[in-house]
């Protein structure tokens, strides 16, 4: 992967990998989060369990 | 005998986009069913949907894209792959109609040297951003001029970094500086309006961008990549998308009233 910000990645012509581009939406996310514009951050691999507490999921959409 | 009046109505400021790609007899079929289909949200939504691990893949660089809490909404999600499903769900038509023309195209090659020419197909979409309901509230309140005065503001803003929120109270404000001269009840309307309506052309404007590169443009490459994996024929160097965020648009009606 080129050095740089994802868009120099693409910037580059450089099709990122699932890896990359997993991690790319988790650090948007994680920023999100951050940000206090979400209540939780979103990943691609753990599980529903994992993220949300159990009381919550009844919630969920 | 009827009087019919053919009457100017206000311009709209729309985005006007264009594919460029080469014209081949082979890719005419799918070209013509992925618009015909894109005149459906339902079969657009579909594609999307089938092919969400893909798009998030090759837009990487745009994750907001497929962020379905980015308009205020605070929703929790199991993974990235469902806030992306559930982004997808969200998706409302945005394409209406198209028009294709070819036109004679000439290239310099990469070496610099060499000459390319062949028939070059060109489809155009406009894209024109109507809210029903936000727009009968501000004729309603006499406030029609400020619904498209923010439409302009916000399509001239586009093009910021990925944390620009077109809708935010601080854009707000500065389109209020902007307009500092109008009267007071016009800027109290605008102070209790502009988020509502900025959220409404932002999704608009993320759609169109969804509907062009996640779905359009998508299918037409599948097929060159198709032809090129099935039946030799070549690659082609690159596909153009160009974009104007500044055509404004005039509609003449017939009215016989």
């Amino acid at each position: 992967m080129p050095k740089g910000s994802m868009f120099a990645t693409l910037f580059r012509g450089h099709r990122p990998t699932k890896e990359e581009a997993e991690k790319a939406f988790e650090d948007y996310y994680q920023k999100e989060y951050k940000a206090g514009r979400i209540r939780k951050p979103i990943f691609f691999s753990k599980k529903k369990e994992e993220i949300i507490p159990k009381d919550d999921q009844d919630n969920q959409h | 005998m009827e009087t019919v009046s053919y009457l100017f109505t206000s311009g709209r400021r729309s985005i006007l986009v264009e594919v460029y790609f080469p014209r081949r007899i082979k890719t005419q079929g799918t070209i013509f069913k992925a618009l015909s289909d894109g005149l459906s949200a339902e079969k657009v939504r579909a594609y999307l949907d089938e092919n969400v691990n893909n798009l998030i893949q090759e837009f990487s660089v745009y994750p907001h894209w497929l962020d379905p809490n980015r308009y205020g909404a605070n929703d929790q999600y199991a993974n990235a792959i469902d806030a992306a499903k559930a982004w997808i769900r969200m998706y409302s038509s945005v394409f209406y109609g198209w028009s294709e023309y070819a036109v004679d195209g000439v290239y310099l090659k990469n070496d610099g040297v060499t000459i390319d020419e062949e028939r070059t197909q060109i489809l155009k979409i406009i894209f024109t951003f109507q809210d029903k309901e936000l727009e009968e509230n501000a004729l309603n309140a006499g406030h029609s001029e400020v619904y498209l005065a923010i439409l302009n503001w916000i399509l001239s803003q586009y093009g910021q970094a990925e944390d620009h929120r077109h809708w935010s109270d601080g854009e707000r404000d500065l389109f209020l500086f902007r307009n500092a001269s109008w009267s007071e009840a016009r800027k109290d309307w605008t102070r209790d309006n502009f988020v509502s309506i900025a959220v409404s052309i932002a999704k608009w404007i993320d759609n169109c961008g969804l509907f062009v590169f996640g779905y359009v443009v998508r299918q037409f490459w599948e097929e060159i990549v198709r032809i090129h994996q099935q039946e030799g024929g070549n690659l082609e160097d690159e596909i153009w998308v160009s974009s104007i965020f500044h055509v404004d648009i005039n509609v003449l009606k017939p009215d016989n009233s």
